[in-house]
């Protein structure tokens, strides 16, 4: 299972259907597409560390605009 | 003694801390009364890291709730608007205030909490978010019970108002401690979970204001 299918399982965990993650893609905007709003990233950021056991941070929330740069900062640091 | 005890009650590394508690314990003796459930003094009901959610009435309520568990070391989260002056932020973070931003999803004060509270430490939410001076609690945020899942520890309800006369003891009522991982047992808690949670404390708050009217009651 690649990184993106692993955060949409997180997704489908942490709102209960209430996102559709089957229509997410690397491109798709947090804020708009997926409705993320800040304590939504918040439980996102435990649900990851969770599943990935990485910690995101307060610094990486500015670069963190589409699902795609949600991948790359979790892949690049669990290396 | 054992060294272990002295620590717990007096430690150099929380030495601002331990000055304040000292303040605390004297407000205890002559400003504050801390009753349980049955309405009968409180009996320290609780040891190791622990979550204390109270209501928010206004700016003394830290030091006041601080006074009711003077025996513990409480830090507080604390909004970025209190911690928004350098110098007031520098003397607030050497008595255990831990900043949080309320505009962002603010992930770091959220690790530092649970990192307290892990530590063995008691840390003091006030989850209305804002000071509400309406009796009664209506809504809470769910970012205290977030926390009572990451870090495991009991949330201990707490009640209390600013007595009608300045001459009369503020009552703190003080919940039994509850465990949120016992309503979600989940590897991941979702928002439904967190918000069911954060009703039942909602309850649990407001159990504590019962009592507190009852005991009031005449005042």
């Amino acid at each position: 299972m690649n990184t993106l299918e692993r955060l949409k399982k997180v997704l489908d965990n942490v709102f209960e259907g209430e996102i559709d993650s089957a229509s997410v893609t690397e491109s798709s905007v947090l804020s708009d597409d997926v409705g993320m709003n800040s304590i939504g990233m918040l439980y996102m950021a435990m649900g990851i560390e969770q599943e990935f056991g990485v910690k995101l941070t307060n610094a990486d929330l500015p670069d963190l605009v589409t699902v795609g740069d949600l991948v790359r900062k979790v892949e690049e640091k669990q290396k | 003694m054992a060294k272990n005890k002295i620590f717990s009650l007096f430690n150099p590394r929380f030495l601002p801390m331990d000055y304040g508690r000292a303040h605390y314990f004297l407000f205890r003796l002559f400003k504050v009364r801390s009753v349980g459930l049955d309405g009968k003094k409180y009996k320290r009901g609780f040891k190791g890291g622990a979550l204390i959610a109270a209501n928010h009435t206004g700016f003394s309520d830290a030091v006041m709730l601080g006074s009711s568990f003077w025996y513990r070391r409480v830090f507080f989260l604390a909004s970025e608007e209190v911690m928004s002056k350098p110098v007031r932020a520098f003397f607030l973070k050497l008595i255990g205030c831990i900043k949080i931003d309320r505009g962002i999803s603010d992930i770091d004060a959220v690790r530092k909490s649970v990192s307290v509270i892990k530590d063995g430490h008691t840390l003091a939410i006030f989850p209305q978010g804002r000071i509400e001076k309406e009796d009664g609690v209506s809504d809470i945020k769910s970012g205290a019970v977030l926390i009572a899942l990451q870090s495991g520890a009991p949330i201990i309800p707490v009640y209390s108002r600013p007595p009608l006369k300045k001459s009369k003891k503020r009552v703190y009522v003080i919940g039994n401690p509850f465990y949120a991982n016992e309503y979600c047992k989940k590897k991941f808690p979702s928002v439904s979970d967190i918000n069911n949670i954060s009703e039942q404390l909602l309850e649990k708050i407001n159990e504590c204001r019962a009592v507190y009217e009852k005991i009031t009651q005449g005042e």
